[in-house]
């Protein structure tokens, strides 16, 4: 009986879904190493992640899942992981993968020689063996829970590197991996070319191609969806709110960005010393009035450190309200009283200092101008200073030279940022660049590491929230929307916790909305 | 046959170079930052220690001076290292984009000359008249409109509202099987129309306002009005012996053009995702590509140092008198 029903299910198509056409998207930069373990820009990331897989991934629902492992377990409370890989996968040669190309993809992270930016996710791994060709047991010194996601890094083949340097390898630039496309062609600052996997493990890919246009000018790409001569392309708040006539080809999708906008002060800085005046700065800036006004509405207040999506995100906290009131009396408290003119001075100081942000970010720096405006109400002095990025970074940021900074953090569904706030990490060139320093916190984010127990995570988080929140090492501005617009002819894409591009593989076009023709190969 | 004159010059390319090289390796190392830094932009997972073990591996903790004497020394085997953003030989990432700069900047050039010259001659022999004042709001008016205003036109109308030209890129997407030769060829064509003529249209305003100063100069000069009384034909007045001698400035210029036409315009190239040397240049620059920079100015030197001795050897072999014995 099941077996007839088996048949059937077999020999009807479940899903009337087509197969063909092109995908073509567009990047503002090129990719520079189509290797996980090289690549660092997300040029090189996007292309790297249609072509190789990890052990494990985040579903829709950003649950950690099993990937080039079927399933995984974690045991002795964290100490150790055993992933169960399947078999049926085989690299785009057409070699098998087996539980040797994982302890190979281990060994160069380790070797000193390759030029990796993530060794540091495995340093607290003791060791790696494979019992047998498709099982990975990984142990480890301790119990470190963002651990278990940093194998979702592309797994690499050992046939494939094992001889030749790995930094210059030309496998760098024609990779072979076990992802749902494999790598085609790569014309340096133009375009790269993936085709469909056919023999994918988790089924094909229903798009014959994937095209990667590179266009360096946001309004030129503007121009090439209008034109629909690519297929999807991110926006900007007002490209994103231009006539609907403009979209009449294209989809508009918004979801909250796993990313935060803030602005941080440098406590080492007397002036921020004091709680009750950062409190009163944050109670003067109307977050509501930036969203609106700079993002046009497209993203959220937040109140916190994490991104609005994250689990880790407490609801509980409220968002600060815009009350000058308050804040005037919060300065009074701490002894900044008004002149004749309305500027604030102490013991014959006035209130004055540097707001700085990076170039080439408008957004950014119009958020500077607003807070200057809004706290000039308040007789405070504000300078704003708009520097190159690597200018800011190394000789303001990394040398805690300067009073606050409007700045940004992009960070994956891991809540896992020790290296923001623990007290340990405000050497220079860290990122608690802030000097932010609270013994419940640093204790928080140790235990919230060593815990695998997502409900006892949660707690934590949630804890580290409140905490950092009431602090105020930075004055927790929005979180901006994910701005993006597919061609209408594509179908699938959802928009979930994890955003858009997590079923790409099962997106599709109807065979007489098709606009590319497979035997037209790029 | 070489002239001692000419091994002197060559002799001092080398000083000159050499010079070039060391100004330009410590101000470069003078920008703060470096190349690891770019890596990740603040990705709170790539840790410190991470970075400065890379550093560390490239070389790049080193004392500068020590670095600067291991560069001179890969250059004296013409070795110029490799890119720290995806560590391939940046002689291959310069050579790559070559063609296309050279293509680009051919084009353009040549179209600028066809226009350039004629016009600019024309409006010197009819100088104040209608046209020539007409040419001179034009040119300028060329010459004033901001690149980027005019190309985003341009693609607004000749590639979205009519359809008759690709907004940006150097090919279609429908390449390889099914285009032939001949098609790929229109193809590129298409797609070089609107940067050529841009580019072409902001040089064409100097160009011929040279064009034209220089033949004003000429057609003053005595010979001219002997050529005149003569009773020769303006075609030939003008045409034969005004406009040789008006040509010899335009030689020297050409001369200052060379290094041009492998230095490509950034904002072009940015505009029309044009896969030129001013982006290569732009994002090592952005990047701290140390390697990719100190290649390209070297490069860059090197040709403007040889196009002013081409000018020089050209100007002095039109124009006899001032041939240097």
């Amino acid at each position: 009986m099941n077996r007839w029903l088996l048949i059937l299910l077999l020999s009807c198509p479940a899903l009337a879904v087509d197969t063909g056409d092109t995908y073509v998207d567009a990047s503002i930069g090129d990719a520079s190493f189509l290797n996980p373990m090289l690549s660092n820009d997300s040029a090189s990331n996007d292309i790297v992640n249609l072509v190789y897989n990890g052990l494990v991934k985040y579903d829709k629902d950003l649950n950690v899942v099993g990937d080039l492992a079927q399933r995984y377990e974690v045991l002795r409370g964290g100490l150790e992981i055993v992933f169960h890989l399947r078999k049926n996968v085989r690299w785009h040669d057409g070699q098998p993968f087996t539980a040797d190309d994982v302890l190979f993809t281990y060994e160069k992270l380790r070797d000193p020689k390759v030029l990796t930016p993530y060794a540091d996710s495995f340093a607290d791994v003791e060791q790696v063996t494979a019992p047998d060709p498709y099982t990975v047991r990984v142990t480890y010194k301790h119990s470190f829970a963002p651990g278990l996601m940093s194998w979702s890094m592309g797994i690499i083949a050992r046939h494939i590197y094992k001889n030749g340097d790995f930094n210059t390898h030309p496998a760098n630039r024609h990779p072979v991996g076990t992802g749902p496309f494999r790598f085609k062609e790569w014309k340096t600052d133009q375009y790269l070319v993936l085709e469909a996997n056919r023999d994918y493990f988790d089924g094909r890919p229903n798009l014959d191609r994937y095209v990667y246009r590179i266009i360096p000018d946001q309004s030129v790409q503007f121009m090439e969806m209008r034109n629909q001569t690519i297929d999807n392309i991110g926006l900007t708040p007002d490209q994103f709110k231009a006539y609907d006539a403009i979209f009449q080809n294209h989809q508009r999708y918004q979801y909250p960005a796993f990313k935060y906008i803030f602005m941080g002060f440098n406590l080492r800085n007397p002036l921020f010393k004091d709680a009750r005046v950062r409190r009163a700065i944050a109670l003067a800036i109307d977050r509501e009035s930036i969203v609106k006004g700079i993002l046009l509405g497209l993203g959220e207040p937040i109140s916190g450190p994490f991104p609005i999506s994250s689990w880790a995100y407490n609801k509980q906290v409220p968002s600060l309200p815009f009350n000058p009131e308050t804040a005037r009396q919060l300065l009074k408290e701490a002894g900044w009283v008004p002149d004749a003119k309305g500027h604030l001075s102490k013991n014959g100081q006035p209130f004055s200092f540097t707001l700085m942000t990076n170039q080439g970010n408008k957004v950014r720096a119009l958020c500077t101008e607003i807070i200057q405006q809004q706290l000039a109400a308040l007789g405070i002095d504000v300078h704003v200073r708009i520097l190159e990025w690597t200018v800011l970074k190394d000789t303001y940021i990394g040398k805690k030279n300067f009073d606050a900074i409007v700045f940004g953090w992009s960070m994956g569904p891991e809540p896992d940022n020790y290296e923001l706030w623990h007290s340990s990490q405000q050497g220079p060139s860290q990122y608690n660049f802030c000097s932010y320093s609270n013994p419940d916190v640093d204790r928080l984010l140790v235990e919230g590491r060593r815990n695998f127990d997502q409900k006892k995570r949660l707690e934590i988080y949630h804890r580290i929230h409140a905490l950092i929140a009431n602090d105020l090492p930075y004055v927790f501005l929005y979180c901006p929307y994910e701005l993006q617009a597919i061609h209408k002819r594509i179908q699938g894409p959802a928009v979930a916790p994890a955003g858009i591009g997590w079923n790409f593989h099962e997106w599709w076009v109807a065979k007489d909305k098709q606009r590319y023709r497979t035997e037209m190969m790029p | 046959m070489i002239s001692p004159y000419l091994r002197q010059r060559f002799i001092h390319l080398v000083p000159t170079l050499f010079g070039i090289s060391l100004i330009s390796f410590f101000l470069m190392q003078l920008a703060p930052g470096g190349p690891v830094d770019q890596m990740a932009d603040m990705n709170p997972h790539i840790t410190a220690a991470a970075k400065d073990h890379i550093r560390e591996e490239l070389g790049l903790n080193r004392p500068i001076a020590v670095q600067y004497g291991l560069w001179v020394k890969r250059m004296v085997t013409f070795d110029f290292g490799r890119s720290f953003r995806d560590q391939r030989p940046v002689t291959e990432k310069i050579l790559e984009r070559l063609p296309a700069t050279l293509l680009l900047n051919f084009l353009s050039l040549g179209f600028t000359l066809l226009l350039a010259l004629p016009l600019g001659f024309y409006s010197a022999v009819r100088a104040g008249s209608r046209f020539d004042k007409a040419l001179t709001v034009f040119v300028f008016l060329g010459f004033s409109i901001p690149t980027y205003v005019l190309a985003l036109a341009l693609m607004l109308v000749f590639g979205l509202k009519l359809g008759w030209l690709p907004v940006s890129g150097l090919s279609s997407l429908n390449w390889g099987g099914s285009f032939s030769y001949w098609q790929r060829g229109i193809d590129m064509a298409r797609h070089l129309m609107l940067p050529v003529f841009v580019l072409s249209l902001t040089s064409l305003a100097a160009l011929s306002r040279y064009a034209r100063s220089s033949m004003l100069e000429v057609i003053h000069q005595d010979y001219i009005r002997t050529a005149v009384a003569k009773g020769l034909t303006p075609g030939r007045v003008y045409g034969v012996h005004a406009l040789r001698n008006a040509l010899l400035p335009i030689v020297t210029l050409l001369g200052l053009m060379l290094p041009d036409l492998v230095g490509g315009g950034v904002i072009i190239e940015t505009l029309f995702a044009y896969p030129g040397m001013g982006r290569l240049g732009y994002d090592a620059i952005m990047a701290r590509d140390y390697n990719l920079i100190m290649a390209l100015t070297v490069f860059t030197a090197l040709l403007t140092v040889l196009g002013n001795l081409i000018a020089d050897l050209v100007y002095a072999w039109v124009d006899p008198r001032i041939r240097v014995h």
